[in-house]
């Protein structure tokens, strides 16, 4: 079922894509050229069509579905935290934050860990890029 | 000569072991291959000179290829397709008690196949280069059109189709952004953020960095203690008379395999894998020491095509031809003539990590291995906390940010149900290539199409990809 969805997804992306293609607005001399900025796109979303349409026709790989989706959903909402934080906290304080929270949802329960990684980790992040490297963070 | 100095300074040679050292611990854990270990790097390349730069990153591939397979002999987890040959032998032999020798073995091997690929770069990649001069844009393009047919006959049996996806949403997300040629901007949906293209450590990142540690993280495969010490490092000499000659041969398959782009290691080691099963002795020793020498001769054969030709070869060398573009280097030949030390310093600082490697790992091996019994939950959050940042600091866009996150899902989506991920970063990176040389062929010919079948070179490689895509056809008669 799930197979079937991304086949049905790769077609439907090929399909997209050739019609974002022919609206790429061309100016009069490269319409007349045999290989404009168009070609190449048509060629491809065309072909990735044809690929997923072969692809209906074959044995799919053997796939175990795991149960562990849940907690994947949760690593994901911490990554669009450590997303949403980053522009208000600073790096450093939102990847203590990711990892702090990643190793909470994967189960960690011992304190010196999660708070010495999440401490240490953004800590030497911060004094290499920050002060050795001499990067300045554009936030 | 100029190599030799490039290479044998004091700073180059530090940052030779750092990067042997920092790909080793990389590479050593489950997921994480030699396309992740340079890219996780990026960040601190950046920051050094072109010549320190490249170095390293030799460094960290040949440290991630050798850390790869330690944690497919230990624990059975090759974390990376060139390895999964490696278990087959390694792990029973790690199992059988010899844990310590089997990843004696491992080294040696290693050390042999790459310096025999070190030597066969010194003496084909000047030869390569001087034949590169004869090629222009025409040619440019027939010879990435013959990568691409590669990578897809090339592929496993069975992953041709699935591998032509990947390469056409490699070469699709390639076309985002602004035309080079055209000045017109296409499928940016009017997001500033995407007027510059997507950046490829965006893409590695998120297909293998984050989509394997997700992929790990649903797996969560048990850990097995492993015990391995020093004294389990020597061979005996009848065990060196006998695995000699396997080294020999396999290195040298694997060298031939590793120049073909789109070949790559992971066929080298399949390759010279099962031409010992069928004329070895049988033995697991010989079983693991062939697909380590030709992984790691393919590793360095991959090269070739990359420094002398600009083509990158495989995953690996087209992540480190996007960091050579990012230097502002443009492999091929105008590289060996303009920046010789850069070139030299490459070659010769390859030969010169493969024997830190084992001076290096060979003692530490030991100590390095337990770095896999780190537990999951604090080992999957640091890969996912390094990818984001890696990505972050290299084109400081929260935009990207949530780009990564949804290529990450789709990409392990993609890869759980058997689509190989290498040949969409390659074709990402051979897209702009391919379109830029094409359309400048047509340019200079006026448009004519038949101008790319006038010129002999150009003629013989596109019948060299037309000869090659027949090759499952013949497959198919022959079986």
């Amino acid at each position: 079922m799930i197979y079937r969805s991304i086949l049905v997804s790769l077609f439907a992306l090929g399909a997209g894509y050739v019609l974002l293609t022919s609206q790429i607005v061309l100016d009069p001399w490269s319409e007349m050229d045999a290989i404009n900025s168009r070609t190449l796109p048509y060629l491809y979303g065309t072909g990735l069509m044809l690929c997923a349409f072969m692809l209906a026709w074959q044995q799919p790989n053997k796939v175990e579905v795991s149960r562990r989706l849940l907690p994947l959903a949760l690593v994901c909402l911490a990554i669009i935290t450590f997303i949403i934080l980053l522009p208000y906290t600073g790096l450093w304080w939102a990847l203590g934050a990711l990892l702090l929270l990643n190793m909470l949802i994967m189960g960690e329960r011992r304190l010196p860990i999660l708070l010495g990684t999440s401490i240490s980790v953004p800590l030497v992040g911060w004094a290499l890029v920050e002060q050795l490297l001499e990067m300045v963070i554009p936030l | 000569m100029t190599g030799i100095a490039t290479a044998l300074t004091l700073s180059n040679l530090s940052w030779v072991v750092f990067g042997c050292i920092a790909g080793t611990l990389i590479g050593m854990i489950p997921g994480l291959g030699p396309i992740s270990a340079i890219a996780l790097m990026i960040p601190i390349s950046y920051s050094l000179d072109p010549a320190g730069g490249l170095i390293m990153m030799a460094g960290v591939y040949y440290g991630a290829v050798f850390g790869g397979s330690t944690s497919a002999i230990l624990i059975n987890a090759p974390g990376v397709a060139s390895t999964v040959a490696t278990s087959f032998a390694g792990y029973p032999l790690a199992r059988s008690g010899k844990a310590g020798k089997a990843l004696a073995i491992a080294a040696y091997a290693s050390f042999f196949g790459g310096t025999f690929g070190a030597v066969m770069l010194l003496f084909f990649a000047s030869t390569l280069a001087l034949l590169a001069l004869q090629i222009q844009s025409p040619e440019y393009a027939a010879l990435i059109l013959f990568a691409m047919t590669s990578i897809v006959v090339f592929a496993q049996p069975g992953q041709r189709i699935p591998s032509a996806v990947t390469l056409l949403l490699g070469l699709m997300l390639g076309t985002v952004g602004t035309d080079q040629l055209g000045g017109v901007q296409r499928f940016t949906f009017n997001q500033i953020d995407l007027a510059d293209g997507i950046h490829f450590v965006l893409l590695v990142m998120s297909t293998f960095a984050l989509a394997e540690a997700f992929r790990l993280f649903i797996a969560q495969s048990p850990q097995t203690e492993q015990k391995v010490s020093l004294r389990d490092l020597k061979l005996a000499k009848s065990e060196v008379r006998k695995l000699t000659p396997v080294a020999g041969r396999s290195a040298l398959l694997g060298f031939i395999v590793g120049v073909m782009p789109g070949a790559g290691a992971t066929l080298a080691s399949f390759f010279a894998y099962d031409l010992e099963k069928q004329i070895g002795d049988g033995s697991l020793e010989a079983g693991l020491t062939a697909p380590e020498a030709a992984n790691n001769a393919a590793s360095t054969g991959s090269f070739v095509p990359l420094l002398s030709l600009g083509i990158p070869g495989s995953g690996t060398s087209a992540v480190l031809l996007g960091v050579m573009l990012a230097y502002g280097l443009q492999p091929g030949p105008s590289l060996i003539v303009e920046q010789p030390e850069i070139f030299w310093g490459v070659i010769i600082s390859m030969y010169v990590g493969n024997l830190m490697l084992l001076l290096l790992n060979l003692p530490l091996i030991p100590y390095l291995a337990r770095l896999i019994n780190l537990p999951s939950k604090v080992l999957l959050p640091l890969v996912i906390g390094f990818s984001l940042i890696g990505v972050f600091l290299t084109t400081f866009s929260v935009f990207d940010l949530g780009l990564m996150l949804g290529f990450a899902l789709a990409a392990g989506l993609l890869r759980a149900y058997g689509f190989p991920l290498a040949p969409m970063l390659l074709g990402f990176i051979m897209s702009g290539l391919f379109e830029e040389n094409l359309r400048r062929a047509l340019l200079l010919s006026s448009g004519e199409l038949s101008y790319l079948v006038e010129r002999p070179i150009t003629l013989l490689i596109l019948i060299a990809s037309l000869l090659i895509s027949c090759i499952p056809l013949w497959n198919r008669r022959v079986a």
